[in-house]
């Protein structure tokens, strides 16, 4: 196997080893700023909708507030937001480079994203079972919690999918600036100098990696649809 | 039980103002089933979300079984609705729950056992004891009614509301929901609330009614009363929605003709006003006052056991003995309304 692909990809096969850790450097970019996002962007996404004109906990003010946060920072493209929030990565976690400089960019660029598919995914909820759980006495906490996010699993799942999908996409792009991941190493050898091999195989690796993403949230939001 | 003073919605819409519900007040003893009847837009869902306070009134008071939820706070509204159940046009389960999860959603804080308990005897109840595991995705309209119902029973409710329960389903399930309905007014004594735009419905189950037009009560009382002796428009039109009495209008403008007038002949329509219509009435005339008579349409339905209707019927053999046979009639309550002379 070692021998095969020395012979059709000997630049890729000389550096097996900065592969292995790029690849490893993103699942871990992924992974850590997936999870930090997941368990403030679904929060967000329910304000974002609860708060709405005619939601369960209906603000005006909180949701034109959080609204214009979102959008403000979704409209910057990810290569300037990521630039512009080195400072606060530095005072945050101590550093903007590697995979730790990394997490604060990426979970500033997830969150809003993240909190408008939730945002959505809970407007697919039918207003018929709001009803219903008020009729029966409920809260709107017990109604967030036992309606909305349960019977949002589906959408919410399709939701999460997508923004995973996008934040692989986002550390390849954090990878330009100093953080490792896969980006960097196919930045740092198949554009740089030149070596087509490590470009294509690392873009490979990501489709790979996104198509076994997508596969897996396609089938959990498929289960999870009665 | 429910008691309704004064009650008025007001739903602002831009720069315009709805009055969906306008000066309400209505009383509903306990362990009756009443009707709300309207077209659509006559206000009446408004008037029954009122009831729970899905919608909060812009003015009035609302009493369900003595306390004034008008006046209780969030926390303690809530508390009340659990003994207030409702069910809805379009069933409204949790298509993530099973049958059995959506039964228990209400039962939240019991102890399993008590939970299993009631949940397993309300499916019974609902004749739904094997469709417990079972989605709502995989159930007939009729069998998702049911489940709403076996949930809306859960906490033991004083009263149940009906939101347009059976306007989604077929005449068939319609009549075995409206059943189950009495049955459960008869054996858990739930005062129940019926909001409907189908005679049918209001027919069947209900004691007393309430017609409602444009955000208003404009008649009501005892079914039979308000039906037998409709004195609104609206009304009347209900009542002929069910009745085939109404069709003689299209026979005689049918360019066919299929009602032939022979000179003489008198073509008339008897309305039953009052519970007493067990005597035998056209045999009575034919003997009596001599008349030939042929019976067009007829129309009688049973309402609180007792029959309302009428019919529409050539009668014949001249004026003076058609006149008697009329004043006859109405000694006897019955309305006989002259719809065209030969």
């Amino acid at each position: 196997m070692a021998d095969l692909l020395n012979q059709i990809i000997p630049d890729v096969a000389a550096r097996s080893d900065q592969l292995w850790r790029a690849f490893w450097e993103t699942i871990q970019m992924v992974g850590i700023s997936g999870v930090i996002s997941l368990a403030l962007g679904v929060p967000f996404g329910v304000l974002l909708f609860t708060t709405r004109e005619g939601g369960i906990l209906q603000n005006r003010p909180v949701n034109f507030i959080l609204g214009r946060i979102c959008d403000f920072f979704r409209s910057i493209p990810f290569i300037l937001l990521a630039m512009v929030l080195l400072g606060l990565s530095r005072l945050l976690v101590g550093t903007a480079i590697g995979v730790r400089g990394a997490i604060i960019p990426l979970v500033f660029g997830t969150i809003p994203f993240l909190g408008r598919q939730v945002e959505s995914a809970l407007a697919e909820v039918p207003a018929g079972l709001i009803e219903a759980a008020q009729s029966m006495g409920s809260s709107p906490w017990e109604i967030i919690r036992r309606v909305y996010l349960r019977e949002a699993v589906p959408g919410i799942t399709r939701g999460v999918t997508i923004t995973i999908v996008s934040l692989i996409n986002f550390t390849a792009v954090a990878g330009t600036i100093g953080a490792g991941g896969l980006g960097n190493f196919a930045i740092m050898y198949g554009h740089s100098k030149h070596l087509p091999q490590i470009l294509w195989t690392v873009i490979l690796i990501i489709v790979i990696l996104v198509s076994a993403v997508q596969a897996a949230g396609s089938y959990i939001a498929r289960k999870a649809s009665h | 039980m429910i008691r309704l003073e004064h009650v008025s919605k007001r739903f602002e819409a831009g720069k315009h103002t709805v009055e969906a519900v306008k000066d309400v007040t209505l009383h509903i003893e306990q362990g009756k089933i009443a009707g709300i009847i309207g077209f659509s837009g006559a206000g009446k869902s408004t008037l029954a979300r009122c009831i729970n306070l899905l919608e909060r009134p812009t003015e009035g008071k609302v009493i369900v079984g003595g306390a004034e939820l008008t006046a209780l706070s969030e926390r303690q509204l809530r508390e009340k609705r659990k003994k207030i159940g409702m069910i809805f046009q379009h069933f409204n389960l949790f298509a993530s729950r099973t049958v059995y999860g959506n039964v228990a959603y209400p039962l939240k804080g019991k102890s399993k056992k008590e939970i299993d308990q009631k949940v397993r005897s309300l499916l019974e109840l609902v004749g739904l004891a094997d469709k417990a595991e079972a989605y709502p995705s995989q159930l007939s309209g009729g069998q998702k009614q049911r489940v709403a119902i076996a949930r809306a029973l859960a906490n033991d409710p004083e009263v149940l509301l009906s939101d347009e329960a059976t306007s989604a389903l077929d005449p068939e399930t319609t009549r075995s929901i409206l059943r189950l309905l009495k049955e459960v007014n008869r054996t858990l004594g739930v005062t129940i609330v019926v909001i409907t735009h189908e005679m049918q419905v209001i027919k069947e189950i209900c004691g007393q009614v309430y017609v409602m037009e444009g955000g208003q009560v404009v008649e009501s009382g005892d079914v039979f009363q308000v039906f037998a002796s409709p004195r609104q428009a609206v009304t009347r039109r209900f009542v002929d929605s069910t009745s085939s009495l109404s069709r003689i209008r299209e026979l005689l403008d049918d360019p066919a003709r299929p009602i032939q007038l022979h000179p003489g002949d008198w073509l008339l329509r008897l309305n039953y006003l009052e519970r007493s219509t067990s005597e035998a009435l056209i045999s009575t005339l034919s003997r009596q006052f001599e008349l030939d008579i042929n019976i067009l349409l007829g129309s009688i339905e049973l309402i609180d056991g007792n029959p309302l209707g009428g019919l529409v019927v050539i009668a014949g053999g001249g004026h003076d003995k058609i006149t008697a046979a009329a004043d006859y009639l109405s000694e006897r309550n019955v309305l006989v309304e002259v719809i065209s002379h030969g």
